[in-house]
């Protein structure tokens, strides 16, 4: 594998373990209720 | 006044049970033929492109309509576009959204069979004594029905796929938390597991025949992503990415909207959703993109390869697979375990395509639950005979070109206009962002409003363009395969005329409860 190919590897890898570690970490967060925002009135039916 | 709909049990269930619904076949088979095919690790800036501009967001318009309609108790999209959009012809143009799942599941479920049917034949030895790649295809094709090398005709075949429906309906039967999430819930780690110990005995092989060092899994991973740039000024390459990453993620179906229908009304979209979608790229990019190509490069070298990849998915996860793990200490067990995940990958994904019609009669026609299971596995079981029976015509490739590519195209650029721009921008941004754990960047108001339904646009054109003709064609198809392709268009346009019925017959409750 050429060096650039490592790089890709490497980089991708590492984003994308550390994305979905994230979303993991915020979902099983214990302070991860749901909320609601400070939305303006809903323009909902 | 709606009746109290099912909800999912917990939150870490939800995510599971929808990266369930996009971690599919196409994760561990698809994916790494069209990155080896397209660019290598070049395909991968494309492929990232089409998931922040088209995957994301749709995503994100998905999990928002859904719980929109859920909340007045809407879990398919004819009652979900009749609420953003006060048109008669809205509830009309949401069949799309129960058409295109069901669709898929009509020929999904006979390929899920294959992976039951291959996981209990690594066990048994069934496939033992088959040593070569071609060979290996001669027992597909006679497992398929269609020599009689290994096997005497379908009946093998027809078992395991009755097994396959019985377990579909089954789970379904069982409602929300205590089928599809109870799924998820075990059948993800059993996935996750399955495919890491694979990867670690990849990654752990070396060159397997010494005396032919070249051949090793390094040089297979960088058969993968060395990157070649010239590739990126190819539009194919761009519309490949945009393909994978439309397949991949389930947007364009319909069945996004329909488990996210069993959200609560605060519940969180933004982030949730992303971690679905993260779930399914780790599945595909770190996983999936680690085990076939470079397993298979480190046994057979780079020509045998390329010719393997160039066949297309199948031949690769059916026929090359099962030749390597025999090659390997314990391979039994090691191809049990790759048909196993195969299996749990496509049953995660084919009950989420099965729902949004069960949803629909529950919701619209208010039938029992019971009934609307069994009238949907009943009319899934019937139609999939044409692609069981009529595969070696092209069936199952005829329903998978008007479903699968022009069918989740048209509807996702569909959704989009309604949800963005006839339900308004800002209404559709409010919808995303309420309950929000994290809020989502305003850039993707942007993308969402522009960048995105052209996106979606473009791909239409092309896959239109590309494959249309010659499919509308029939070309090079013998006057005996054009029965069968004319057999599964008529039991598409079937399946569309009930669809149109049913949504008829509920348009009084779908109106009212807008």
């Amino acid at each position: 594998m050429t060096a650039l190919g490592w790089s890709f590897l490497t980089l991708i890898w590492t984003l994308l373990s550390a994305l979905t570690g994230w979303c993991f970490y915020l979902v099983l967060s214990p302070s991860a209720k749901p909320h609601e925002t400070a939305l303006p009135p809903s323009g909902r039916m | 006044m709606t009746e109290k709909r099912e909800e999912w049990g917990t939150r870490i269930g939800l995510v599971l049970a929808m990266a369930g619904n996009a971690v599919g076949l196409g994760n561990f088979l698809r994916f790494p033929v069209q990155a080896t095919q397209n660019g290598g690790g070049a395909f991968m800036i494309p492929y990232f492109c089409a998931l922040i501009f088209l995957a994301v967001p749709l995503m994100w318009c998905e999990w928002a309509m859904g719980r929109l309609g859920g909340e007045k108790g809407h879990g398919a999209t004819p009652g979900i576009f009749a609420m953003l959009w006060k048109h008669p012809i809205a509830k009309y143009l949401g069949i799309l959204g129960m058409f295109l799942p069901f669709g898929v599941t009509v020929y999904y479920c006979y390929l899920e069979s294959w992976c039951l049917a291959f996981s209990w034949f690594s066990l048994t030895g069934r496939y033992h004594e088959v040593t070569e790649v071609a060979k290996m295809k001669d027992f597909l094709h006679s497992y398929q029905g269609l020599n009689t090398s290994f096997f005497g005709g379908l009946g093998t075949a027809y078992c395991f796929f009755l097994l396959t429906m019985t377990a579909n309906v089954y789970i379904l039967y069982k409602g929300i938390q205590g089928g599809i999430e109870k799924l998820a819930n075990w059948g993800m780690p059993i996935l996750f597991v399955f495919a890491s110990l694979l990867v670690l005995r990849v990654l752990t092989l070396g060159a397997p025949d010494p005396s032919l060092p070249d051949n090793n899994v390094i040089n297979g991973l960088g058969f993968i992503w060395n990157p070649d740039f010239s590739q990126l000024g190819n539009a194919k390459v761009w519309l490949a990415a945009a393909g994978q990453i439309f397949f991949t993620t389930s947007v364009g179906f319909g069945a996004i909207q329909t488990y996210a229908s069993y959200l609560k009304r605060k519940d969180d979209v933004v982030v949730t959703g992303l971690s679905t979608t993260m779930t399914n790229e780790f599945v595909e990019v770190v996983l999936g993109g680690s085990l076939a190509i470079p397993i298979a490069f480190a046994f057979f070298g780079r020509d045998m390869m390329l010719d393997i990849a160039n066949g297309g998915s199948f031949n690769l996860g059916f026929a090359a697979m099962p030749v390597v793990f025999q090659k390997l200490p314990l391979g039994a067990i090691q191809g049990f375990m790759w048909f196993s995940l195969l299996f749990i990958a496509g049953i995660t994904s084919s009950v989420a395509l099965l729902q949004p019609v069960v949803a629909f009669f529950k919701d619209e026609l208010r039938w029992s639950h019971g009934k609307a299971v069994a009238v949907t596995g009943g009319i899934c079981f019937v139609a999939a005979h044409v692609p069981i029976l009529g595969l070696k015509a092209g069936a199952l490739d005829e329903i998978d070109f008007w479903v699968g590519t022009f069918g989740v195209a048209l509807f996702a650029l569909l959704e989009t206009i309604i949800f963005v721009w006839i339900y308004k921008p800002e209404n559709a941004w409010r919808e995303i962002q309420d309950g929000a754990q994290v809020r989502a960047p305003g850039f993707f108001l942007f993308v969402l409003k522009y960048i995105t339904p052209v996106y979606i646009g473009a791909l239409l054109i092309a896959w239109t363009w590309q494959q249309g003709p010659a499919v509308l064609r029939m070309e090079g198809v013998s006057a005996a395969d054009a029965a069968w392709r004319w057999g599964a268009r008529g039991l598409l346009v079937s399946i569309f005329a009930a669809m149109c019925y049913w949504v008829h017959q509920a348009k009084d409750r779908i109106e009212e409860a807008k």
